[in-house]
């Protein structure tokens, strides 16, 4: 088992760091946070993959709300992981109970709440776009997510890749879209 | 928002309601609307789709990143524990700096004791005045006897009164004066300094002019043993079967038993000494050699002279032979100074290579070269 250095940064320093789109931040996040989760899912029934997927992912939302200015700073950056983990299994250990046969009949399930089968096709769909979005080349992949993902304004987006204006962001947005489209259905339509 | 303003009519508003950027207001009537359009509730549904997929996409694409940052980054490529690597090297390094710091030290200890000894050597040395470049002459050393034996030391006319108080002086009593002072003295065994060393010692006493000793008396250093002749004989076929320690002490118990036996004859007796028949005066000055070991507490100082004209008429009456050589020995509180009077056909040398081989109460054995020679020294006051 390799030693891994334990780095000393502190929250505003990390949160500093993923605002400027420094992706070490993501790792000194999820290094300083490993022990707590590993110890909470083990707690849990979780094992050490478990601990190691849903921190990816925890880290992953942590950088997506601070870089979308969500996140407001009222707990610590640990706290605020361990958490989203805690979200993370729990929604985890119900997605494996609604695998288990018998779940999916219709009275089951509550108002207004996806059916497994509704929750898998949207999966699918999902899925299946962003494996579309793989094969979109720059600069159409980059724009995307940049007002998708990172829901960057027009402005900022013309800023940061070095266009006109947002108007030029937004035709050439729209272009994107329709080339997204346009493999999307191609990619349904080979589907059998 | 009225039935007829689907939300396909506004692609900004729907981005907005995706992207959940409109204000609660505004929110609410297109929830409202949704309700009732199902054809709108499919367009909003794909363009859900259509955002979450890409924000998917952005997602993993941010994971692999930091799965590649964990698992490739220089700590932990190919999984090598850099760290604890780091850690064995630099234990090693330290374990390897304390093993040569150790063995410098094991080796500096006795090259520096050495080096201070002879620093505080050479310092003493230099505190006392400079020797003289060659030994003084016999009747040099004659004068430098005679002025200690004044009270006054400032007289000119020192060297002949003294050539004519040595030819009065009796040899068998003890009425030659000290001739080298001794203060300032290096204590060495002679044992532990080589020849040149030993040479150079030598030359302080008779620089230097501050310690009398008493009176001296003469005696006779017995050679005990030709190492030559002995080699000699060894080589003609004497085998020992003992060991080397064992042979050494069975050595050293015959040169005492041989000197012994010849010295209770000889020293002390005038009436039995030879006369001195060799003639040297073709000898050239021959530097003082001494060693030096510890006896009662005392210094034993050797030297050597070569035996002189001057020194004739003080010898020629003690028993001289092949076997024996005249030796003035003269003491004080401190030390014991035996002066030995070498054969003019011996290489002074030799016994520039002397050192103390035994040492008892009243008996001394020296290594002179290739001899031994052996000395009853007198009883300690």
């Amino acid at each position: 088992m390799p030693i891994h250095l334990r780095f000393q940064a502190s929250d505003s320093d990390i949160i500093e760091m993923v605002r400027h789109g420094n992706e070490h931040g993501l790792e000194i996040l999820y290094r300083s946070c490993r022990a707590p989760v590993t110890a909470y899912l083990k707690r849990n029934g979780g094992s050490d993959d478990d601990a190691d997927d849903l921190l990816q992912e925890a880290v992953v939302v942590a950088w997506e709300q601070i870089r979308t200015e969500r996140f407001r700073g009222e707990s610590s950056l640990q706290t605020y992981i361990v958490a989203v983990v805690k979200n993370l299994w729990f929604r985890r250990l119900a997605q494996r109970k609604r695998e288990k046969p018998g779940l999916l009949e219709p009275d089951t399930i509550a108002d207004g709440e996806l059916s497994a089968l509704e929750l898998l096709i949207e999966d699918e769909q999902t899925t299946a776009v962003a494996r579309v979005m793989e094969t979109l080349g720059d600069p159409c992949r980059t724009l995307l997510l940049l007002y998708y993902y990172e829901e960057r304004s027009m402005k900022q987006i013309a800023e940061q890749m070095g266009y006109a204006n947002a108007d030029t962001v937004k035709a050439k947005k729209y272009q994107c879209r329709k080339i997204l489209q346009r493999r999307l259905e191609a990619l349904e339509n080979r589907v059998p | 928002m009225s039935n007829q303003m689907h939300v396909t009519g506004d692609a900004d508003a729907l981005e907005r309601y995706v992207l959940n950027r409109m204000t609660a207001n505004e929110r609410s009537q297109w929830e409202n609307h949704l309700r009732e359009c199902a054809g709108c509730r499919e367009i909003v549904r794909s363009e859900l789709m259509i955002v979450q997929g890409v924000r998917r996409a952005g997602r993993d694409a941010l994971k692999q990143r930091l799965r590649d940052r964990l698992y490739h980054s220089p700590g932990d490529r190919v999984g090598i524990p850099w760290v604890r690597i780091v850690s064995i090297a630099a234990t090693i390094v330290l374990l390897v700096g304390i093993g040569i710091y150790g063995r410098w030290l094991y080796l500096r200890t006795p090259q520096e004791a050495g080096k201070s000894e002879r620093v505080s050597a050479m310092a003493e040395k230099q505190d006392s005045p400079a020797p003289a470049p060659t030994s003084p002459l016999p009747h040099e050393r004659a004068a430098r006897i005679q002025s200690e034996e004044q009270p006054s030391p400032s007289s000119p006319s020192l060297s002949k009164n003294l050539s004519s108080n040595i030819t009065r002086r009796p040899l068998a009593t003890p009425a030659v004066e000290a001739a080298a002072p001794l203060k300032g003295e290096v204590a060495v065994n002679s044992q532990q300094l080589p020849a040149a060393d030993v040479a150079g010692a030598s030359s302080k006493p008779a620089a230097t002019a501050a310690v009398a000793l008493s009176t001296g008396s003469w005696a006779i250093a017995q050679v005990l043993q030709d190492e030559t002749s002995k080699a000699k004989a060894d080589a003609g076929g004497i085998a020992y079967s003992t060991s080397s320690q064992q042979l050494e002490q069975k050595r050293v118990s015959d040169d005492r038993r041989a000197f012994f036996k010849s010295a209770s004859k000889k020293a002390n007796e005038p009436s039995q000494m030879e006369s001195l028949s060799r003639s040297d005066s073709v000898m050239p000055a021959v530097p003082q050699l001494h060693g030096g070991g510890l006896r009662d507490e005392r210094k034993i100082i050797l030297s050597f002279a070569s035996r002189r004209s001057e020194e004739q008429s003080q010898t020629e009456s003690l028993s001289l032979s092949d076997t024996t050589l005249p030796a003035l020995i003269r003491q004080d509180s401190s030390s014991i100074v035996v002066t030995i009077f070498i054969a003019p056909s011996d290489s002074v040398s030799y016994a520039g290579r002397q050192f103390v081989h035994w040492i008892s109460e009243d008996s001394l054995i020296i290594h002179a070269g290739v001899r031994k020679l052996g000395l009853r020294l007198p009883r300690t006051k």
